[in-house]
């Protein structure tokens, strides 16, 4: 027997890399999804989430009032299912109810400092919410449309969305773009007591969206978007008004129009040696208001064998005020031009913290099943201090809270 | 951790498939989505069934407009178009037409006259395919997917267990195998290579941990005439049977790529054909017309022993 010995392991010749990359461009047998087709398993899914402010700081509100603040609990259920090799299609229902007080206006101090007054733990309230999508597929693009309705006590939106994406360059380059609007009616509750609140009042928001994302090479991609969004109609808060020194109030008063631009991008890196994926993004938000903001968030995305990924989280996020932003109105205010005293309007830097789990499992049961069980909680701390260019004072209202959400969704 | 083994038939072999699992029923549903998945390309590409891609595409032999192609099947004439012009033009899918005067059953060597009638209706270059329309433009023109169907059976079985979470495991399609992944204690699966003149005992054992392995032979269907051994294997170029070597066995990432290295390098002959393997830089073990056994996983197995 001829005895051959030679090291071949790393060669690789032109001739077996082509039959290698043709093979795996077979359909399903390369491991990367296939973009361009329609999901090829049904998925449900449910989560229950709990959002919870905390009280609002003593020394912010005013003495011996109730400081408690609002909470949400959240129910969703989701199911997506092919209904062709072209064409697949989600519905996703949420249902939330809403309680607890929300900040209504501030006042000045004895010395002259602003201090949140809060509507008192009234509201009750919960939203209903509807989303359908389809996709279409063709041969190297997707489009997609989708319709919601949203329906709460005082609210009811209506909304359209167009969305579509195609790639190029042997798909390394995906080029995507949308178009959605929304068609909203307030009804103010108690709009015969509160004479700042409005009767009945429509907005209108249009959203343009284009992005472009680039495969780098194996292990990393790059995405970036922009998107132009415009707002008409009554985009004030019927439930926030604005005090004036000397006892008056005035309804809360933001201009008819909204202009924004905001520019996101985002990295994404997989670190094979230690089985987890970091992802980096950035975004810049600017509109007419003249309130500017910066978003980083960093995500570490660890998976432990195949069942098991765990992600820790941070956020920084920074905005400057608006330029109609007043925590109270000066003695004397006639009250016309545009003011509003809502804390999200306001200077303001907040911190992120979270953590994510994903366990995935099969059951000897229903074995066709691929079950996932997810677990999270976000704390976000928000506070003048934090601002990269913090204000002289802070707005009262400034909000922390925590988020659970517990959810499990099947593949079949 | 369960095994299990499900034997079957498919594709005109005895298959098995291996697996590891928490429990019976879940090795039980991979099998049959598995074994199902076989049994689908089995129909879509049989060239005995009207209803099969395959004898759409035959049938419009000779129609200048041609047969539109799904996704899956252009997949695998893209692949056959690579392999076609990695191997210089031996990896051929029209040669099945040379069936019709090399009948294995009938101990009898087709004429010269004969061979010359359907020689001018083979050759990949002869075709023209542009996704997504394939036209052969020659009435009596065929195309044959049973050169590399069952290899990428085996890598697709293996892939839809791994989407459903299997770790471990093998498909085995008639000596065409693909790893879902080791045993459970991360120990490779030991495949036994037939020996081509004793079909029944093995001439080496190779591990295989991941991937694929496929072999050739000229003992699958062959037949004897005055002392000669006349194998399937036939060269596109000349309408014969091809010498020289009398298995070839390859390792690969993908069955599929094993399996055309195999047939590539049968059609190539021992010499050419080892170099050829040497080329592509996959570990491979042969054994010639003399009964000589080379190629790295020879060395491997004795290596190890």
């Amino acid at each position: 027997m001829q005895l051959r010995r030679r090291v071949e392991g790393k060669r690789e010749s032109a001739a077996l890399r082509a039959l290698t990359t043709s093979a795996l461009a077979l359909s399903g047998l390369a491991r990367v999804a296939a973009a361009d087709a329609p999901i090829d398993e049904v998925y449900t899914a449910y989560s229950f989430s709990t959002y919870e402010e905390d009280e609002l700081e003593s020394s912010k509100g005013l003495p011996l009032a109730d400081h408690g603040r609002y909470e949400v609990t959240t129910h969703q259920a989701m199911l997506a299912a092919p209904i062709t090799d072209q064409i697949d299609f989600s519905l996703e229902v949420t249902h939330e109810k809403m309680s607890g007080a929300s900040p209504w206006y501030t006042v000045p101090d004895a010395a002259g400092a602003p201090v949140q007054v809060m509507s008192g733990p009234t509201i009750e309230d919960q939203r209903d919410d509807f989303l359908v999508k389809g996709n279409y597929f063709l041969e190297n693009a997707r489009l997609g449309l989708s319709s919601g309705y949203s329906s709460e006590n005082d609210y009811t939106a209506m909304n359209l969305g167009f969305d579509g994406e195609t790639h190029f360059n042997e798909k390394n380059t995906t080029l995507s773009g949308g178009l959605a609007l929304s068609l909203d009616e307030i009804d103010p509750v108690d709009a015969d007591l509160y004479p700042t609140r409005p009767g009945h009042e429509t907005k209108q928001s249009y959203a343009l969206n284009l992005g472009l994302a680039q495969i780098l090479n194996r292990r990393s991609v790059v995405q970036s978007s922009l998107t132009y969004a415009f707002g008409t109609g009554y985009l004030s808060d019927p439930y926030k008004q604005t005090f004036a020194e000397g006892g008056v109030f005035f309804a809360d008063e933001r201009p008819s129009s909204r202009h924004a631009l905001s520019w996101l991008t985002r990295y994404r890196r997989h670190i094979e040696e230690v089985e987890a994926t970091v992802h980096l993004s950035y975004q810049f938000y600017y509109d007419s208001w003249d309130v500017s903001s910066h978003t980083i968030e960093l995500a570490w995305y660890q998976s432990y064998g195949d069942s098991l990924q765990i992600t820790p989280s941070i956020r920084y996020y920074t905005q400057n005020e608006a330029s109609f932003y007043v925590n109270f109105l000066p003695l004397g205010d006639t009250g016309s031009g545009d003011y509003s005293s809502d804390y999200r309007l306001a200077s303001y830097g907040a911190l992120g913290f979270g953590i994510k789990g994903e366990y995935s499992f099969r059951t000897p049961w229903l074995t066709d099943i691929g079950w996932k069980l997810k677990l999270s909680y976000e704390r976000y701390m928000s506070s003048a201090d934090l601002a990269l260019d913090g204000p002289a004072v802070e707005a009262p209202g400034l909000v922390n809270f925590n988020v659970f959400s517990v959810g499990i969704s099947a593949v079949f | 951790m369960l095994h299990a083994r499900y034997p079957f038939r498919a594709m005109g072999s005895p298959c098995e498939l291996y697996l590891y699992g928490e429990n019976r029923a879940l090795c039980d549903a991979l099998s049959e989505l598995a074994i199902g998945e076989v049994r689908r390309l089995e129909q879509k590409y049989s060239r005995y069934r009207d209803d099969s891609v395959t004898s759409a595409i035959n049938r419009s032999a000779g129609d200048s407009a041609g047969v539109a192609i799904d996704d899956e099947t252009a997949g695998l004439l893209d692949y056959a178009d690579t392999a076609f012009a990695s191997s210089d033009g031996l990896f051929d899918p029209t040669s099945g037409v040379l069936r019709r005067v090399w009948n294995f059953k009938s101990g009898r060597v087709p004429a010269p006259h004969e061979l010359d009638a359907v020689l001018p209706l083979v050759g990949w270059s002869r075709l023209s395919w542009q996704r997504p329309r394939l036209v052969l433009p020659l009435a009596g023109m065929e195309l044959d997917f049973g050169g590399f169907v069952k290899e990428y059976a085996a890598d697709r079985a293996v892939e839809l267990c791994r989407r459903r979470g299997a770790r471990h495991g093998m498909v085995d399609l008639g000596g065409d195998l693909a790893v879902i992944g080791p045993h459970p204690d991360g120990k490779p699966w030991i495949v036994g290579i037939r020996d081509p003149r004793a079909p029944k005992g093995a001439m080496a054992s190779v591990r295989l941990a991941a991937g694929g392995i496929a072999t050739s032979g000229d003992y699958e269907r062959c037949m004897v005439v005055d002392g000669v051994r006349y194998t399937h294997v036939l060269d596109p170029r000349t309408g014969w049977p091809v010498t020289g070597l009398r298995s070839v066995s390859v390792v690969a990432d993908q069955c599929l790529v094993a399996g055309t290295a195999t047939t590539v390098a049968m059609l190539k002959g021992a010499l050419a054909g080892a170099r050829w393997l040497d080329e592509l830089g996959l570990p491979s073990l042969r054994m010639d017309d003399a009964g000589e056994i080379s190629g790295t996983l020879a060395s491997a197995e004795r290596d190890a022993a």
